[in-house]
């Protein structure tokens, strides 16, 4: 990857990669050294980065498969503590304007926060696939080939994903529609 | 009802994160055009996570009228660490320069430096930060001065040598650089190989006496010095005819503190003893542990398919390194003395063992097994399907 492709990767995908990290890891120190590594395996790799190559979905699965082998280490080490709690709770955190909004609006934020975090309570198998269908954006076939999995196993993690936030965004859901 | 939940998920999760500009500029940094720079990695010691994995070569070179070498400083400079390029010119970073000559090896041990948060770049140390460190930076240059391997090079070896603080009065073998949390970055420059070595802040053992030695190999290698378990003294093994170089670390010794240095080495290993069991595990994780842990040598060919195995030869100091990478189980890579390893176990061990996410299919056992020949075979292992 030269240096304009690099550039250029940075300014168009960095914030989706960022976020992804950002959302896999619950850690801002875990997400800038995701990221980092992320760029930098993908320099290493030395492939050439075009339009025709998916860019983003290779820079994902790059992600990902750094991201897991990291896991796999803590799962079975359990040296990280408390994933959650160094997780944006707070709406600074996230970029999100903290001024006073109209009651509407504020129910929306309060209402998105909750999906947040309900998502972040996702076993790291299903959060992955959701973080890859609804903040990338990628189709099931996309996705199956950034974690290497099978098409159909998307489709049922996605499936899994959405039944258990439906369950657990209940509430939420239920008062909005009051 | 599935389509409003869906537009609810997306415009929840649109992304909304700005990566630092200071962190993108720093990958710009390191990613300069391939061709005109070479990337080189962090090498790591495998006690150590240390937090960043790439630098850059560097293209100029800096002589400097006193020094032969680098100085400590432009060492730190080279390797983009800004706080800790500072901490070698700061007033409690010592300098040395002393050069010794074994086994075809120019060593200069080119100076220290102690202190708490010195360098941008930290390590974690059982899932945390450790701030609290010592950096030491080595130039080792061919005695012949033909260009030592840049670590681009095919011939370049992560293994090629070992340069450690050392502890008057403690078991060298027991007690060094790998197991008081250490790492290192190694980058060649103008045929001059720099390490600059990372490890917990060993100030509190300069009443002891310090050294530093520098060996080839992974780990300590106990043929090259002598280790005088009634004095203490540690000293190079005049027999041993490859490279053992040992400094004296010049810190003063009124910065020793016995009690805490007692307390980091009850805490060194009482922390890796206990580590395993700090944090609850997810029930679905204890569950595979507890299957893990059901398994024996003598049944986990019942419960388990071996899906790589490779017969592994000991060096000539007993080491082998064994290495595995899968897409769907991850890799795992290590090394380890055979004959100590094997010292006070069964022929078959079982070595590691690991899963990702809480999925039981993911679960991937390690196990060694001591042959006759004394080869060692590495294998490893997932459950039977069924």
């Amino acid at each position: 990857m030269t240096k304009p492709e690099l550039e250029l990767c940075i300014n168009k995908y960095g914030k989706d990669i960022f976020s992804f990290c950002r959302y896999l890891t619950c850690n801002l120190q875990e997400a800038e050294d995701l990221y980092q590594d992320t760029f930098l395996k993908a320099i290493e790799l030395g492939e050439k980065i075009d339009a025709g190559n998916q860019p983003k979905g290779y820079l994902l699965s790059i992600a990902v498969k750094i991201w897991k082998n990291k896991k796999r280490k803590y799962a079975w080490r359990k040296r990280i503590a408390n994933w959650e709690e160094g997780f944006p709770d707070s709406d600074t955190e996230t970029g999100i304007s903290t001024e006073p909004t109209p009651e509407e609006a504020l129910l929306c934020k309060e209402e998105e926060r909750a999906v947040r975090q309900s998502v972040q309570r996702l076993p790291d198998r299903l959060k992955t696939i959701v973080l890859l269908y609804y903040m990338e954006e990628l189709s099931v076939a996309q996705i199956a080939s950034v974690v290497k999995i099978p098409a159909g196993t998307v489709k049922s993690r996605l499936h899994q994903a959405r039944k258990i936030l439906e369950k657990d965004l209940e509430v939420v859901l239920n008062e909005e529609r009051i | 009802m599935k389509k409003e939940f869906d537009e609810l998920l997306k415009q929840a999760l649109t992304p909304s994160d700005e990566p630092d500009f200071w962190l993108n500029q720093k990958i710009l940094n390191q990613g300069k055009e391939r061709g005109n720079m070479e990337i080189k990695k962090i090498k790591r010691l495998p006690a150590l996570a240390l937090s960043t994995a790439l630098i850059l070569a560097t293209g100029s070179i800096t002589v400097f009228a006193a020094w032969k070498y680098l100085t400590p400083d432009k060492v730190a400079e080279r390797v983009k660490d800004g706080k800790l390029t500072e901490a070698f010119t700061g007033a409690d970073a010592i300098a040395v320069n002393e050069t010794q000559s074994y086994s075809g090896y120019d060593v200069t041990f080119l100076g220290i430096v102690s202190g708490e948060n010195l360098a941008d770049k930290q390590a974690f140390t059982n899932g945390t930060l450790a701030t609290d460190r010592s950096y030491i930076a080595v130039a080792i240059e061919n005695s012949d001065h033909s260009p030592m391997a840049d670590t681009s090079d095919e011939s370049y070896s992560i293994t090629d040598f070992f340069v450690s603080v050392l502890i008057k009065g403690y078991e060298p073998w027991m007690y060094n650089t790998a197991s008081m949390n250490g790492g290192f970055t190694e980058f060649t420059e103008d045929g001059v190989t720099y390490r600059l070595v990372e490890c917990d802040n060993v100030e509190i053992f300069a009443d002891c006496g310090l050294y530093l030695c520098v060996s080839e190999g992974t780990f300590y290698n106990e043929k090259a010095y002598v280790y005088d378990a009634a004095t203490g003294e540690i000293t190079r093994n005049e027999e041993y005819t490859g490279l053992n170089a040992l400094f004296d670390l010049p810190i003063d010794a009124s910065k020793g503190d016995k009690e805490a240095a007692a307390r980091y080495i009850e805490d060194l290993f009482s922390s890796h003893e206990t580590e395993p069991e700090t944090q609850p595990l997810d029930p679905e994780a204890e569950e595979i542990k507890e299957w893990a842990a059901r398994l024996t040598p003598e049944n986990i060919s019942e419960y388990c398919e071996i899906i790589e195995s490779s017969v592994l030869t000991p060096d000539a100091d007993g080491y082998i390194q064994y290495s595995f990478d899968s897409e769907e189980y991850g890799g795992c890579s290590g090394s380890i003395n055979v004959p100590l390893y094997f010292k006070e176990k069964p022929q078959m061990v079982i070595h590691n063992c690991t899963f990702a996410d809480n999925e039981f299919s993911s679960l991937r056992i390690e196990t060694l097994t001591l042959n006759e020949d004394g080869t060692v075979t590495f294998a490893v292992h997932i459950p039977k399907q069924s």
